[in-house]
């Protein structure tokens, strides 16, 4: 058995994998670790250890050398995805389906390894989808949007080009306050798109931004049928932990309504 | 911005009279946006918030006014009815829906309208919110647009060249039950729009589908029209139609029309008319069962006439209607998952469209058995019953249809959970 210890990036994880070919270890006589990692497994303890530095030329190579094998995109994605989802043993599962690809092209659905990455993956997709709907802007001072969230897993890099090409001529910024980490999207920058370590930067919200909230959440409130409600249903859609940045979930108060007009529109 | 309170209130009688017409779709269109423009709408759509109740809340869904001069009775909006009226002006719905997309708190506007004078007034006014947001703002987001019955085909028109979607509700499946809670309505004043706007629709496709077919180098793109299709709406409960013959009118209307969806909305009484029942609650369940089987009917390649028992017609509330149907026809069941084709595949409760492929796929690397099925995404609890596979072999008694009804119907919940609606 050898453990590789890598810089707990995926590069590094794949820069590992590779080495671990190269040694000609299949799955069950290699394990991964990522350096900052400490609990050791059984098998860890009387492995032989090697460190292997990041390279990202091997690590291209090895995404393309699965690409070949598999004849698709899928399954790197995957590996991505199970990068980007954080959970305990991400690295395991990646070095035992890259080491499996070793000996067979296809990954078997029937195996517990492929079914755990599978899992990841739809997490990871789920959430990037849920952040794609639950990111609330609000437009600052200077006309920028900015926006608060905090996913479970680490989405940022997968939701800027949705609003890249939703919102290509706005500044916005949507910032990840529990990884620290701010997604920033300048129409004229270079590169438009891209991660830092800033926090959000304070401005102030625009005049108009609490009236169109307070318009959101008389919205909000409207839309609701009380003979059907079903809040069960209800959470299972919008899970608690993210309520705290949803604009509609904050509490209001309600401003006294003035009486609409009772025309009809001219015709 | 001093007309924000009163839109404040407005807000809240027209998007209160807006949320009965259940469709929230904002999939399945084409619409790019531009390097300056604002929005797009390509993708699949996006649930951006719930309500309370479950349903998706996907677009800005309001009445632009809920004046009506029209008397239906399953309508909250109807001219007897004792409600506050309001109006937007068109300003006001264009500023609301460029300020909520911006903040990404919708996919964009579904907009609608109590009839206030004729209407071709009313339509003019929607179409022309639409064209404002697209010529002024250059908004690419999605734009759902109601059709009022009898509008003329120039305005048609003009609507599909700026909206996603359109959709005329034909509300009430029969002419002779419509007749009766809205005397001054017809089913022609729906269908011929309706019909229209499938020609128009399929029309406009072909022509962009031909053009990029066409020669090098690529000519402009013919222009769309309502490239998200049409859809209406059919309100369930006001009115005595059985479940097979709603889905009877339903399923023409998908082959006629090509209509995207079929929408069944659950009539919910709330200052009952007398022509209409007083319900205790919406019939949630039974609208849940249309879904279902709609959804069978469109994307299963079930027919119509196989959804229901010789002698019913409706359908069964206790089960879902593909459990309904592999218990009338034993016969064909159990299927062996190892063997079965695709379509075998998916006529077995429990199996859908994504676990049939993992099957087929699984099965290409080796035996699949009892205990693969349920990381399949198999739902065994109806499955089991229909299936054999290496390791699960349900004995005749097991099988009996009677025995499986009565457990399967213990097992559904008090309450059906409702589908999402997108």
């Amino acid at each position: 058995m050898t453990l590789y210890v890598y810089d707990g990036s995926y590069d590094g994880l794949l820069s590992a994998l590779y080495r671990a070919l190269q040694d000609g270890r299949a799955a069950h006589e290699a394990a991964v670790r990522a350096r900052h990692v400490r609990t050791a497994t059984q098998a860890d303890l009387f492995a032989d250890e090697v460190a292997v530095a990041t390279n990202p030329a091997r690590a291209r190579r090895l995404r393309d050398a699965l690409r070949r094998r598999t004849g698709s995109d899928a399954l790197e994605a995957r590996l991505y995805y199970a990068f980007l989802s954080e959970a305990e043993g991400w690295d395991r599962l990646v070095a035992d389906a890259v080491l499996g690809l070793a000996t067979t092209a296809h990954l078997d659905p029937r195996l517990d390894h492929v079914h755990a990455l599978e899992a990841l993956e739809r997490r990871v997709r789920r959430e990037t989808h849920r952040m794609h709907a639950f990111v609330r802007f609000e437009e600052h001072s200077d006309h920028s949007l900015r926006a608060t969230i905090a996913p479970d897993h680490h989405v940022l890099p997968l939701i800027g080009d949705h609003f890249a090409a939703r919102y290509p001529a706005e500044h916005w910024r949507i910032h990840d306050a529990r990884r620290r980490l701010t997604l920033v999207h300048e129409p004229d920058g270079d590169p438009r798109l891209q991660i830092t370590a800033d926090g959000d930067g304070r401005t102030a919200p625009s005049p108009a931004e609490n009236e169109f909230q307070a318009l959101w959440q008389q919205y909000y409130r409207a839309t609701n049928i009380p003979a059907r409600r079903n809040l069960r249903l209800h959470v299972q859609h919008v899970p608690r932990r993210y309520w705290p940045y949803l604009t509609e979930k904050q509490p209001t108060d309600e401003p006294p309504p003035e009486p609409a007009s009772g025309e009809p529109p001219e015709a | 911005m001093h007309m924000r309170p009163q839109t404040l209130h407005k807000l809240e009688i027209l998007a209160d009279a807006a949320k009965y017409d259940v469709s929230c779709a904002s999939s399945g269109s084409d619409r790019p946006n531009t390097p300056t423009g604002l929005g797009n709408s390509t993708g699949m759509g996006i649930c951006h918030s719930y309500t309370e109740d479950g349903r998706c809340v996907s677009l800005l869904k309001i009445l632009l006014t809920n004046h009506c001069i029209y008397d239906c009775a399953f309508c909250v909006s109807r001219r007897s009815s004792d409600v506050q009226r309001a109006a937007f002006t068109v300003d006001e719905v264009v500023e609301l829906t460029i300020e909520f997309y911006r903040r990404n708190y919708i996919e964009g506007l579904f907009l609608s309208s109590g009839i206030f004078k004729d209407a071709d007034t009313t339509s003019s006014r929607l179409v022309a919110v639409a064209q404002r947001l697209r010529e002024d703002h250059d908004f690419n987001g999605y734009i759902h647009l109601k059709v009022i019955p009898g509008t003329s085909h120039d305005l048609l028109e003009t609507a599909g060249r700026y909206a996603d979607r359109l959709s005329v509700n034909l509300e009430i499946a029969t002419e002779r039950e419509l007749k009766r809670v809205a005397p001054e309505k017809d089913h022609q004043a729906a269908l011929v729009p309706m019909g229209f706007l499938g020609a128009r629709i399929a029309e406009a496709r072909q022509e962009r589908t031909d053009a990029v077919r066409r020669a090098t180098p690529r000519p402009a793109a013919p222009p769309r029209f309502a490239p998200g299709g049409q859809s209406t709406q059919l309100v369930v409960g006001a009115t005595q139609e059985s479940d097979a013959t709603i889905l009877d009118v339903a399923s023409r209307l998908y082959r006629a029309n090509g209509l995207r969806r079929v929408y069944y909305s659950g009539y919910v009484p709330i200052d009952t008319d007398d022509r209409v029942p007083s319900l205790d609650a919406a019939p949630l369940r039974r609208e849940h069962r249309l879904y279902q089987a709609d959804w069978l009917l469109r994307r299963y390649g079930f027919d119509p006439h196989e959804l229901f028992a010789d002698d019913h017609d409706d359908l069964d509330l206790f089960v879902d209607p593909k459990t309904a149907y592999a218990l009338r026809h034993p016969h064909r069941y159990p299927v062996d998952v190892n063997r079965a084709s695709r379509r075998q595949l998916l006529r077995v409760p429990g199996i859908g469209h994504r676990s049939a492929d993992r099957i087929l796929l699984a099965r290409r690397q080796g035996t699949v058995r009892w205990e693969h099925l349920q990381r399949m995404g198999v739902v065994l609890k109806r499955a089991r019953y229909f299936i054999t596979v290496a390791g699960h072999r349900p004995r005749l008694l097991e099988r009996a249809p009677d025995a499986v009804y009565a457990r399967l119907r213990q097992a559904d919940p008090a309450a059906a959970p409702q589908l999402s609606l997108f």
